[in-house]
């Protein structure tokens, strides 16, 4: 059974189209986020760890070393478990620091660009062997199932196909630092593929060769030998040496560190990963036994490397044969594709950019997306290179695990990025090198030496390992150990430098180095962009300016030297995002310097301890946990003191600002801390400042304006000492009392006093002087009787006429010492329109001579409990006040609705209006703007009376030459809709 | 009970769970499931027991939200 060559690539470039479709409806949203970024995508995404030699080469790897082949896997399950302790933190520094590979951390942690180039390099020289096993396993599987020698041109197609979709699946974006959820999504679409048709082979396997369970048993019970040669080799095999290549490979191969971290969008998918991935690994590995005894037992006329396809050639099942050709495919396509991406940007950062950084004139963001797809290209085509140079007879493992021992010689440093601050980028770089040393002479050489490369000089430069031991064992052991020790103690007779410890902190988080404190000298963002835009051109240096201002919240007018410090320190996380940490540290330290001699001390520290408390909160454990617990107790007792405290430190920054504070002053607590006191809004910076620079410990009843509003604070203050320096000031606590309250209750308390005292005068007087009066009256009208004089009746006339005006006088006297009323009712329920309309009526026969326009606009009737009596008198006060300010022919409006069970009663007036110094004294006794023959001043003070007495409340707006407009809001009410038609009408009117 | 005593605690979940994988995977002990005679699914079955492992520790620690 043959396939056309044609067919079959036609078949895998289908494939990889629909592969480039998935990736392509991910990132347009057809395919739904919660599917992209759910945890079992992320944890398929891993399965890119299971590449050609997975899918074919176990099968081989079990045929020669038994049960040795699981270990490759189970590595990787133990890995995985120590997800919280291991992978966890490794995420974390590369979220936080914007570390896009083990390059990029391994040099920040060592502050070493050398670093970076050294691990670049050697994940290079580690990898072409894996990428020239997926080559061979394509092209191998390609001639078995074509049957005829597959060409050299087809491998180079293959190679270059995948480069094409190399750049379409992940540079096709500007920044590296983005994620990438299309390929995460393709990627677990090619595991899925992988599963599937490696179980079909399986399933085929047990079911149509060996004809279910019941035949394998009898097989394998007539063949015991094929069971024992499964676990003979792992009682004398590189069991354990395997299980830690793996454990390395699980997360330190480029591929896995791409997919686990940078493409990583939350840490939580890595908890669900630590179980799903292996399980994942274990269905993949399920039927490898099985598919070798059917492999064994039908003669498959491939070697053990290729029964998952020789198993398939025997028989009618072209289908089958298909589906475990794509997933061969599958497996080498995503491993070449997530591992040259992985490897590119390594180049690039670590490689290209210090060799040949570009011109500012030049689009950066141009350059190195052209150069991340160059070095696609030239990372594929060097693995096919290998690939050309290798001899055929090469096993599928041998050539992964090369790369296996490779990696693993980043295991002492990830050791001292994690668990050692006291390792030093010396100790690493000479560890490194002489793993990577030992590496090259004991594997990569004798590779070399067995493909015919070298001659005679390789051949004396090759160890490999003797005939009765173990290579990989021989090769891992002595690297590592070599390595290892010199890292060790190396390490320990070198220093770390500042930077390093600085480094080694953010990593490790067992203790807290506080910042510098050092103040950037360019002194707004504006600058920032000019400095930077020297070396990364203009565009450039505006989009990571802006996107740094976004990710922190910040405006483009930020001046605050804090804030500048922090935009710096994300401009340089940004950085790294995009050209690695070195490089990015290099140009933030170069274009945006800082002023070693200036410091933020005090507030920037307490800040900065506050917020890795706060990142850490869940790592204290014992006494640390009982004192955070304690310090968060105070801190929240701090918070929602109803006192208004404000720290000050020594530099008179703000440190502390609690939730009191904000509402008294409306300032913000982020905006107020970490600036000067002088630079706080007004009011409060002249405020806080007078009450820093006094001699008072205590100022009483202040009074300031705040918003256009009066309003009153009492001041404490109390001296700080620095609790790590005795006796050294440590800054100035300040308690604010907001009195406002208390002060209007006061005022208002003293409002009702003095009317109380104007009432029980006005009763008194007006009893001593109706008496009399009356008598004068009735005198008078006697003699106007007894009379017939015109100028004596004229007199008398006039005298009645005075004592009467002196007799309402005494009577309004009389009705605001008893409240407005002279008759008071029991409040009822009563139809508000009436009452206004009542007024109305009464102003009208007092003012008829004055032509002024009354309109009651109240478009539903509005039911009201209140003292009916007392009620209509407010109305005829203040329609009186409101017809005396106007001219003939103006308009008074009262309008009535209801808001929230209140009647809001507002009368308009187009009169000549008052000043606001009238307007504070309007309801005090004997406050009038009419002529001393017209008013007495007393009409508003009875009606705030009746209001309050009612539990309303009144209030007045008016400026000189607009009217007057008073609204009255009376308790109670309610719309009494199916009583009386809506009210509204007009009434001419005559004032007096 | 705080989130740092949960935190630790379920660290010290993890590590110990590790350690019987250790010890199943990594250690002498290996041999004896891997000894002649054993049925060939045990080793998946024991690698299945370490992965169920894994899976509830993590359930315990997604329900103390850590």
């Amino acid at each position: 059974m043959g396939f056309e060559l044609g067919h079959l690539f036609f078949a895998a470039v289908v494939y990889l189209l629909v592969l480039f479709f998935i990736a392509y409806a991910t990132e347009q949203g057809w395919i739904p986020q919660r599917v992209a970024r759910h945890p079992v995508t992320y944890a398929l995404s891993l399965g890119v760890y299971a590449t050609s030699w997975t899918f074919y080469g176990s099968v081989g790897f079990a045929q020669s070393q038994g049960f040795n082949f699981l270990s490759i896997y189970i590595g990787v399950t133990l890995a995985f478990m120590l997800a919280p302790v291991l992978l966890a933190p490794i995420l974390r520094i590369a979220r936080d620091y914007q570390l896009t590979s083990l390059a990029d951390v391994l040099s920040f942690r060592y502050r070493s660009q050398t670093a970076g180039v050294l691990v670049t390099l050697f994940m290079l020289l580690g990898t072409f062997p894996y990428i020239a096993l997926q080559i061979l396993a394509v092209t191998e599987s390609l001639q078995i199932l074509t049957q005829e020698a597959t060409p050299q041109v087809l491998a180079l197609g293959f190679c270059v196909t995948l480069t094409l979709f190399a750049i379409l699946f992940g540079a096709r974006h500007i920044s590296p630092r983005e994620k990438h959820e299309g390929l995460v999504v393709a990627i677990a679409f090619e595991s899925v593929i992988k599963l599937v048709a490696l179980c079909a082979v399986g399933v085929f396997a047990l079911f149509g060769v060996f004809g279910g369970f019941g035949g394998l048993g009898d097989w394998l019970a007539v063949h015991p030998q094929a069971l024992e040669a499964l676990y003979r080799p792992v009682r004398e095999g590189p069991w354990t040496t395997l299980l830690l290549l793996s454990f390395c490979a699980a997360f330190l191969l480029p591929r896995q560190f791409h997919m686990a971290f940078t493409e990583n969008i939350d840490e939580r998918s890595l908890w669900s990963a630590s179980w799903i991935f292996p399980l994942f690994l274990l269905l993949l590995n399920l039927f490898i036994p099985v598919i070798l005894w059917a492999g064994a037992r039908l003669g498959a006329p491939t070697t053990a490397d290729f029964y998952v396809l020789g198993i398939t050639l025997n028989g009618d099942n072209r289908a089958l044969t298909a589906l475990a050709f794509i997933g061969g495919i599958s497996a080498a396509s995503a491993m070449m594709i997530v591992t040259s991406l992985a490897l590119a940007t390594m180049c690039l950062n670590h490689l290209v950019l210090p060799a040949s950084y570009p011109d500012p004139d030049v689009n950066l963001y141009k350059w190195l997306l052209w150069g991340r797809r160059t070095l696609i290209a030239v990372i594929i085509l060097a693995g096919y290179g290998f690939y050309l140079v290798l001899a055929r007879n090469q096993g599928l493992v041998q050539l992964g695990l090369i790369s296996f021992v490779a990696v693993a010689q980043f295991l002492p440093g990830v050791f001292g990025l994690l668990f050692w601050p006291r390792a030093t980028r010396a100790g690493f770089i000479s560890g490194l090198l002489a793993g990577g040393l030992v590496w090259t002479l004991t594997l990569l050489f004798p590779l070399l030496e067995s493909s015919g490369i070298g001659g005679e000089l390789l051949s004396m430069l090759s160890m490999p390992a003797g005939r009765d031991q173990d290579p990989w064992t021989y090769s891992t052991l002595s690297s590592l150990a070599v390595n290892g020790l010199l890292f060790l103690s190396v390490s320990l007779l070198t220093r770390p430098s500042d930077e390093e410890q600085e480094a080694a902190a953010a990593c490790c988080r067992t203790t807290f180095t506080l910042p510098d404190g050092a103040i950037p000298t360019a002194s707004s963002p504006r600058e920032f962009k000019e400095r930077l835009a020297r070396i990364l051109g203009e565009q450039a240096a505006d989009f990571e300016v802006d996107q740094a201002l976004r990710d922190l919240g910040m405006d483009y007018d930020e001046r605050r030297s804090r804030a500048l410090r922090q935009l710096r320190e994300r401009i340089e996380r940004n950085l790294s995002g995009l050209m690695g940490p070195m490089l990015a540290r290099m140009i933030v330290d170069e274009r945006l310097q800082t002023d070693s001699g200036a410091r933020t001390a005090l507030a920037d520290n307490i800040r900065f301890i506050e917020e890795r408390i706060e990142h850490s909160q869940t790592r204290f454990e014992g006494a640390a946990a009982e004192l955070d617990r304690l310090r968060r107790y105070h801190q929240q007792t701090l918070r929602d003191l109803p006192l208004g405290v404000c720290g000050l430190g020594p530099d008179r920054q703000v440190l502390t600002w609690n939730l009191a504070m904000e509402m008294i002053s409306g300032v913000d607590r982020g905006q107020s801390r970490g600036i000067t006191v002088d630079q706080l809004p007004a009011p409060w910076s002249q405020l806080l400042l007078s009450c820093v620079e006094g001699s008072e410990q205590h100022l009483h009843k202040i009074e300031t304006a705040v918003n256009g509003r009066r309003r009153w604070f009492n001041f404490h203050k109390a001296a700080l000492e620095d609790p790590t320096a005795p006796g050294v000031a440590g800054g100035v606590v300040i308690l604010v009392e907001d009195l406002t309250d208390l002060q209007n209750l006061e005022s208002e308390l003293a409002h009702s006093e003095r009317l109380a005292s104007i009432g029980r005068l006005a009763a008194g007087v007006a009893h001593e002087i109706g008496n009399p009066v009356t008598g004068i009256a009735c005198l008078a009208q006697n003699l106007e009787s007894e009379t017939e004089d015109n100028d004596v009746r004229a007199t008398s006339q006039q005298i009645i006429d005075q004592t009467t005006r002196i007799s309402e006088i005494v009577q309004t006297l009389v009705g605001f010492s008893h409240g407005g009323s002279f008759a008071s009712e029991r409040p009822q329920m009563l139809l508000l329109t009436e009452c206004i309309q009542e007024a109305v009526d009464l102003v009208h026969l007092s003012h008829g001579a004055q032509q002024v326009n009354i309109t009651i606009d109240c478009p539903q009737p509005i039911l009201l409990t209140a003292d009916r009596t007392r009620l209509i008198q407010v109305f005829v006060n203040l329609l009186t006040n409101a017809c005396d300010a106007s001219l003939a022919g103006d308009t008074v409006t009262v309008e009535a609705r209801l808001a929230d069970g209140n009647a809001i009663i507002e009368v308009t007036d187009m009169g000549e209006g008052m000043a606001q110094d009238l307007l504070d004294q309007v309801f005090e006794p004997f406050v009038t703007t009419k002529g001393p023959r017209h008013g007495t001043g007393l009409g508003l003070s009875v009606v705030y009376r009746i209001v309050q007495d009612h539990g309303g409340s009144i209030s007045i707006d008016s400026q000189p030459g607009d009217g007057t407009q008073v609204m009255l809001t009376l308790p109670g009410a309610e719309y009494a809709e199916a009583l009386v038609p809506p009210a509204s009408a007009q009434s001419p009117g005559a004032s007096s | 009970m705080g989130p740092g005593s949960d935190n630790g605690n379920s660290l010290n979940l993890v590590l110990v769970t590790f350690i019987v994988a250790v010890f199943l995977f990594a250690s002498p002990f290996h041999l004896l499931w891997m000894a002649p005679g054993t049925p060939w699914y045990v080793p998946y079955l024991i690698w299945l027991g370490v992965i169920i492992m894994t899976g509830i520790v993590q359930y315990w620690r997604g329900r103390h939200g850590l």
